[in-house]
C-alpha cells in the first residue's frame, strides 16, 4: 500500500522488472532492477524474522559474557570488558546464531509462498501455489523435488560451516 | 495444592485476565455465529449487493471524508410494508393528481376536489392475492394523470445504484389508454425511469409535441415496454440498466452512465412513485392490480464492517471466517495435542529403544519443510476426495502434522520427572505404570500441556489463513485467509485500500496470537510457581 500511493517500490514485480512489458535489460542493468524490485520483500521478510534472531543472539551473548568460565577467567586476568566481549562472549554466541541463519537459508524460501502470492512474482513459491490450486500434481512434484532438494544442501553444507566455525566439532568422526 | 487455588491464582494476574477476555471474546463471536451473522455465507451470490460494493461501515460516518455518505434507503421503509402482506401498507401511499383533480371522479362518492381517503375504493387492499387495487372513472378527453408516490429526505451525496419496481395488472380498461411511469422526482423537476404503455398510449406519446420523438425512440428501443392487458407486468428501473430508462432518451442532458449521480445531485425532498396516465376518450373505466411499489437506494455506508467489492456484508464474512479459524484451530489442536502428549510420554516413559525411534520420528517430523508437504497433501487428499469437507481435510492435516513439536517437549518434561524421588518411591511400592503415569506424571505435566494448547492455537490458526490465502485451503465461504486473499485485487487508493477489512482481519489475528500468548505464559508461570 505504501508501495501504491508513494510508487517509489513496486509491488507486483514481474511487471516492474520489465516495465510492464517495454524494456528487457539484461547483465547488470537486470541485476539493478531486480535489487530495487526486491526491495520491499525482502524488507517485509526481515522485519518478520529480525526480532526472533535478534532475541537469541542477545540471550546468548548475555549468557556466555556474564556466566561462561573463560569470560569470568579474561575477567580476571585483567583483560579490558570490550576484548572480552568482541573477542571471547560474541565469537561463542554466535554458534547457535550461525545455526539459526543456516536454518533460515534453509527454511526461509516457505516464506517466499506468501511473499510471491503478495508481490505477484513468478517464482517456485508461486509456481507451487499454481500446481496446487489448478491440481496439477506433476508440476507439484517437480517443486517439490526443488525444494526438497535446495534444503538436503543447504543443510548439508550448513554442517560443514558448523564444523569450521566449532572447533569441538570434528568431520568425520 | 488444589486445581480451584490454581484457577484463582492464574486469574489474579493481569496478563491473564486480558489474555482470557480476549479469548473468550473471539469464542464468542464463534460461537455466537448463526446468531450475529446475517448471512451464513456472504460468497454466495444471494448475499451480494446488500449495499453498494466497497462501502465503508456505517460508524465511519465520524470521519470527515465519510461524513456525506448514504446510507441505505428502502421504501416502503417498515419490513411489513416491504412484504406488502398488510392491508394498512396502502396508507403508505401518497396520492395526488395535481392538474385534473375536478375531471376525474372516483368510485366513492365524495366532494369535487377533494381528495378521498386513500384507503378507500380508490386504491384498496385485495385480500384474496394481497395486492393494492386501484379503481378510476370518470368521463374526459384530457389526459387524466395520477401520482401514487413515498416521500423521503434525502441530504447526502449521490448515490452509485438505486432501483425501483413494480407489478401492475391491468384488470379492466375502458375508454381509454394507459400508460405507467415510475418516476423520481427532485426539486428540479419529473424524472421518469421506467415506462410501459399500451398501443393506445404509445401512439398518445409520441405524437407530443415537445417530446414525441423521444417517446418514437424509447418505444422503438424498448419493445418489452408495451403494458399487456389482464397480464402482470413487470415494470423495473435499475442502475446497472439505466441505457434503458425513459428519461435518457427525452432528456438529452442525463448522462446514462451517471443517472443515479444526476437525479440524487440535489440535497432535499424527494418524490418517488408511480404515474398512472390515463388518456381517456369519453367515459372510461379503469381497474389496476399491482403489488407494493419497491425502491432502494444502495447506501455508501454498511453495517457494522461495510462491504465488501460484491457488496456483501463484510461483518458476516468476519464472523463466519472468525468460527472457522477457531474450529480449525481448536480441532486441529486437540488431534495435535492428544497424538503428540500420548507418544512425548511414552516416548519419555518407557525410553530405551522406544523412546529412539519415537525420536527419530519427532525429528522426521520437525525437519521436513512443513508448509510445502501441507501444500502437497492437500492437494492429492482433495483429488482423491478422500475427505468430503475442506475444513475438516485441513484441521485433520495441521492435527496430524503438528505433534512432534508437542511430544518433543512432553518427552522431556516426562524425562526428568522420571527420576524424582516420589516416581521412584512409588516405583518401589509396586505402582503399575498407568498409574505412574496417571496421577504422577500427568499431573505434573499438566500446566506445560494446557500452556502448549494456548501456544499452537494461534499458529494453526495462522497456517489455515495461510493456506487460504495462497488459495489452497477452504474455497468459497469466507474466512480470514480468502478475505485477505481477496483483498490483494481489491485494495485501491479509490477505496481506502478496504480498512475496513484489513484492519479488521489482521487486528484480530494479531489480538487472538496475543491473547493466546499472554494466556498461555500466565498459566506457565503460576504452574512452575505451584509446583
Amino acid at each position: 500500500m505504501l508501495a501504491d500511493q508513494a510508487r517509489i517500490f513496486p509491488i507486483n514485480l514481474a511487471f516492474a522488472l520489465n516495465c510492464g512489458g517495454v524494456c528487457h535489460p539484461t547483465g547488470l542493468e537486470y541485476y539493478l532492477r531486480y535489487l530495487w524490485a526486491a526491495t520491499l520483500p525482502i524488507i517485509v521478510l526481515t522485519i518478520l524474522g529480525f526480532g526472533h534472531r535478534q532475541q537469541l543472539l542477545r540471550n546468548n551473548i548475555i549468557e556466555e559474557y556474564n556466566s561462561s568460565s573463560y569470560a569470568i577467567y579474561a575477567r580476571a586476568r585483567g583483560i579490558p570488558s570490550r576484548q572480552i566481549f568482541y573477542k571471547h562472549a560474541f565469537r561463542n554466541a554466535l554458534l547457535p546464531w550461525v545455526t539459526q541463519v543456516g536454518l533460515d537459508v534453509a527454511f526461509l524460501i516457505y516464506g517466499l509462498f506468501f511473499v510471491e502470492v503478495i508481490f505477484q512474482f513468478p517464482g517456485i513459491g508461486y509456481a507451487s501455489v499454481l500446481a496446487a490450486t489448478t491440481l496439477d500434481i506433476p508440476f507439484l512434484i517437480s517443486t517439490t523435488f526443488l525444494f526438497g532438494l535446495y534444503t538436503l544442501l543447504v543443510l548439508f553444507v550448513l554442517d560443514f560451516v558448523y564444523a569450521m566455525l566449532d572447533p569441538r566439532i570434528r568431520l568425520g568422526e | 495444592m488444589s486445581s480451584l487455588s490454581f484457577v484463582k491464582s492464574v486469574l489474579r494476574r493481569r496478563d491473564a485476565i486480558v489474555g482470557l477476555a480476549i479469548i473468550l471474546f473471539f469464542a464468542l463471536i464463534a460461537l455466537l455465529a448463526p446468531l450475529i451473522a446475517p448471512f451464513s455465507n456472504a460468497y454466495n451470490p444471494k448475499a451480494y449487493f446488500v449495499a453498494s460494493p466497497d462501502s465503508p461501515p456505517a460508524w465511519a460516518r465520524i470521519f470527515p471524508p465519510y461524513s456525506s455518505l448514504p446510507p441505505n434507503i428502502v421504501l416502503p421503509p417498515t419490513p411489513s410494508y416491504q412484504l406488502f402482506k398488510v392491508p394498512s401498507a396502502i396508507q403508505y401511499w401518497q396520492v395526488l393528481d395535481p392538474v385534473n383533480s375536478p375531471v376525474i371522479k372516483y368510485s366513492q362518492s365524495g366532494p369535487v376536489g377533494v381528495l378521498p381517503p386513500i384507503s378507500g375504493a380508490f386504491v384498496s387492499y385485495d385480500p384474496t392475492s394481497g395486492s393494492e387495487l386501484v379503481n378510476l372513472t370518470g368521463d374526459s378527453t384530457t389526459p387524466v394523470p395520477l401520482y401514487l408516490y413515498h416521500e423521503f429526505g434525502y441530504n447526502y451525496q449521490p448515490p452509485d445504484y438505486f432501483y425501483a419496481q413494480l407489478l401492475v395488472k391491468p384488470i379492466t380498461v375502458q375508454g381509454a389508454s394507459l400508460a405507467i411511469f415510475l418516476f423520481v422526482q427532485n426539486e428540479k423537476g419529473v424524472y421518469p425511469v421506467a415506462l410501459f404503455a399500451d398501443s393506445g398510449a404509445q401512439t398518445y406519446l409520441e405524437s407530443l409535441p415537445n417530446l414525441g420523438s423521444g417517446y418514437l425512440n424509447y418505444f422503438a428501443t424498448n419493445t418489452q415496454s408495451t403494458l399487456n392487458k389482464g397480464a402482470w407486468n413487470f415494470i423495473s428501473a435499475i442502475t446497472t440498466a439505466s441505457a434503458y430508462m425513459p428519461l435518457v432518451y427525452l432528456n438529452k442532458s442525463v448522462n446514462p452512465l451517471l443517472v443515479s449521480q444526476t437525479l440524487f445531485s440535489e440535497k432535499g425532498e424527494y418524490k418517488v412513485g408511480e404515474l398512472i396516465l390515463v388518456i381517456p376518450h369519453g367515459k372510461y373505466t379503469i381497474a389496476l392490480q399491482q403489488t407494493d411499489f419497491k425502491f432502494q437506494i444502495f447506501g455508501k455506508i454498511y453495517g457494522l464492517l461495510g462491504t465488501d467489492a460484491n457488496g456483501a456484508d463484510v461483518w458476516s464474512e468476519f464472523v463466519t471466517g472468525t468460527r472457522l479459524a477457531l474450529g480449525i484451530g481448536f480441532g486441529a489442536s486437540a488431534i495435535t495435542m492428544a497424538i503428540g502428549v500420548l507418544l512425548g510420554l511414552v516416548a519419555g516413559f518407557f525410553g530405551g529403544f522406544v523412546d529412539s525411534a519415537l525420536i527419530f520420528l519427532f525429528d522426521f517430523l520437525l525437519l521436513l519443510p512443513g508448509l510445502i508437504l501441507l501444500i502437497d497433501l492437500d492437494t492429492i487428499f482433495t483429488i482423491t476426495h478422500a475427505v468430503p469437507n475442506k475444513a475438516l481435510l485441513i484441521t485433520l492435516l495441521l492435527g496430524f502434522l503438528g505433534f512432534a513439536g508437542v511430544s518433543r517437549i512432553v518427552r522431556s518434561q516426562v524425562l526428568s520427572l522420571k527420576t524424582r524421588t516420589y516416581v521412584q518411591a512409588a516405583q518401589v511400592m509396586g505402582a503399575s505404570n498407568f498409574y505412574i503415569v496417571r496421577s504422577h506424571i500427568l499431573k505434573h505435566t499438566a500446566g506445560t500441556i494446557i500452556a502448549l494448547v494456548t501456544y499452537i492455537v494461534p499458529g494453526l490458526v495462522i497456517a489455515d489463513a495461510g493456506l487460504d490465502f495462497l488459495g489452497i485451503g477452504i474455497i468459497n465461504t469466507p474466512t480470514w485467509g480468502n478475505m485477505l486473499n481477496n483483498l490483494l485485487n481489491q485494495a485501491t487508493a479509490s477505496n481506502g485500500y478496504l480498512w475496513w477489512i484489513s484492519l479488521s482481519v489482521g487486528l484480530s489475528i494479531i489480538a487472538l496470537s496475543v491473547g493466546f500468548y499472554l494466556f498461555g505464559t500466565a498459566i506457565q508461570e503460576e504452574f512452575s510457581r505451584f509446583s
